[in-house]
């Protein structure tokens, strides 16, 4: 009986033990209840799943249907976040003509497929109508409420955003129809969102950015008070009068 | 009959352990040299910000180096960070950008560095002059790394059903007559996901061995797009912690 309890002593204090070494380990490795580091790695597994069956479903996909769904995304996702934009200027170089003519066929072009025209064909892309790809963007710009899509005026600049500085003289009159919109601009980022909070960019300083860089003004040095903006904005608008 | 029956439940018992011990974080994790801390600042829920509704995490990952843990004996006197994120759209397993240039820059696995287009450095938080922004506390061998971040995406598509993943990276830099200067400390993963009802979740660990691959390889290409950016390159790193 002694020797029973001895061992079991033994046994308790070797748990004991290992127990303490293990959470020494583990102290390190904290899981938030619910979400578990073996779960974790299992759903990313079957992530990895479903995007091999994504890319696999886009490659089947007809140019006529990527184009539809580009034109879904243009409303709801930058143009390197659709998977359709990506298929088609990974995968599609070959259909660039049929690209451009889907586009010049539609009344109205949505901003994703004109950026996946011009991506995989700068000829065909500048050979589409002026307005339509006006209209395209304007819509873009109008519609969009966090600025990935753009860029940050005194720092870089997105593919749109290079669209519609490409227009030059053209675009000045679809620009300057935002300069009195002061709808405040969100950023995805944290780094992005620090640069947005010391400028408080607003839509129309977005439009004053571009036609700043038509107009071969150093767009680096725009100011970083909207007040002044605001003054460069009024001048800009007195031209009309 | 009773001490091998007794021997048997020992036998059983210890078996238990070893099996708990080499299944535990030690078999599949990284080891750091030395030890982090990870604070959980704020959860933002569906806050409204700005006039915006947003999910994300504001957090703070601090990492005190000791290099006895990893058997070495060197100093550092600055210890920067490298951090790579990637983010996933779950309803269909692509991944999700902020930029074309991050895109650019990324692994086939979507992994890349994280770092503000424009800024010549590599490292997290640090500006042109080689100094470092306000998120970064550089450390060393006797004082506290720290690096503090606030990612958060709009409370709609696509960013519901998502989830959003960074490894950050402690280094040693700047220590040319180290034997740990650009030597990775550690290797700690953290990150955010949204259900498709918008309800945030968090996690964050000691990084899965599999991930110093995928660093090394974000690492590649920042190198890769570095000269044609203007971007220093990184120095060629070599994991201290394994």
């Amino acid at each position: 009986m002694m020797k029973r309890n001895k061992s079991n002593i033994r046994i308790v204090i070797t748990l004991g033990i290992a127990l303490l070494a293990s959470s020494i380990v583990l102290a390190q490795d904290e899981e938030k209840p619910g979400i578990t580091k073996a779960q974790h790695l299992s759903d990313l597994e079957a992530l990895k799943v479903k995007r091999d069956s994504t890319h696999a479903v886009l490659k089947q996909m007809e140019l006529p249907a990527l184009v539809e769904q580009m034109n879904k995304d243009s409303k709801t996702r930058e143009h390197f976040n659709s998977s359709a934009y990506r298929e088609v200027v990974n995968n599609r170089k070959s259909e660039s003509q049929a690209l451009f003519e889907i586009i010049q066929k539609q009344q109205k072009a949505a901003y994703i497929p004109l950026m996946a025209l011009r991506k995989i064909n700068k000829e065909a892309y500048d050979s589409t109508d002026v307005q339509l790809r006006l209209d395209a963007l304007a819509d873009a710009l109008r519609e969009t409420i966090v600025y990935n899509r753009w860029g940050i005026p005194h720092l870089y600049w997105q593919a749109p955003a290079k669209s519609m500085i490409e227009l030059g003289g053209d675009a000045e009159k679809t620009l300057k129809s935002f300069l009195s919109d002061e709808s405040p601009c969100g950023i995805m980022g944290y780094e992005e969102e620090l640069e947005m909070e010391a400028y408080k960019y607003r839509r129309c300083d977005y439009a004053l950015a571009m036609l700043m860089v038509i107009r071969d003004q150093n767009v680096k040095e725009i100011p970083k008070d909207p007040a002044k903006r605001d003054k460069m904005i009024e001048e800009i608008l007195a031209e009309e009068e | 009959m009773t001490s091998i029956k007794i021997l048997k439940k020992r036998s059983a018992w210890q078996m238990l352990l070893l099996v708990l011990f080499f299944t535990s974080c030690t078999n599949q994790c990284t080891r750091p040299c030395g030890e982090f801390d990870f604070l959980d600042i704020h959860v933002i829920d569906s806050e409204n910000i700005g006039g915006w509704v947003y999910n994300g995490w504001e957090m703070t990952v601090e990492f005190d180096f000791t290099p006895a843990d990893c058997g070495e004996d060197c100093t550092c006197d600055k210890i920067a960070w490298v951090q790579m994120l990637r983010a996933i759209d779950q309803s269909d397993g692509t991944y999700l950008y902020i930029n074309e240039e991050k895109e650019d820059r990324a692994t086939a696995e979507g992994w890349h560095i994280d770092r503000l287009q424009g800024k010549i450095w590599g490292y997290y938080g640090r500006n042109d002059n080689g100094t470092f922004a306000g998120s970064v506390t550089t450390g060393s061998d006797v004082s506290t790394a720290s690096l503090y971040d606030r990612p958060r995406r709009g409370d709609a598509e696509p960013y519901l059903g998502y989830i959003w993943m960074a490894v950050s990276v402690p280094v040693c830099i700047d220590n040319a007559a180290s034997t740990c200067n650009n030597n990775l400390l550690g290797f700690y993963e953290w990150g955010w996901m949204t259900s498709d009802a918008s309800d945030v979740g968090t996690f964050h660990w000691i990084a899965p061995k599999g991930f110093k691959d995928d660093f090394d390889a974000a690492v590649a290409e920042w190198n890769a797009d570095a000269a044609g950016l203007g971007y220093n390159n990184f120095p060629a790193f070599t994991r201290l912690s394994e």
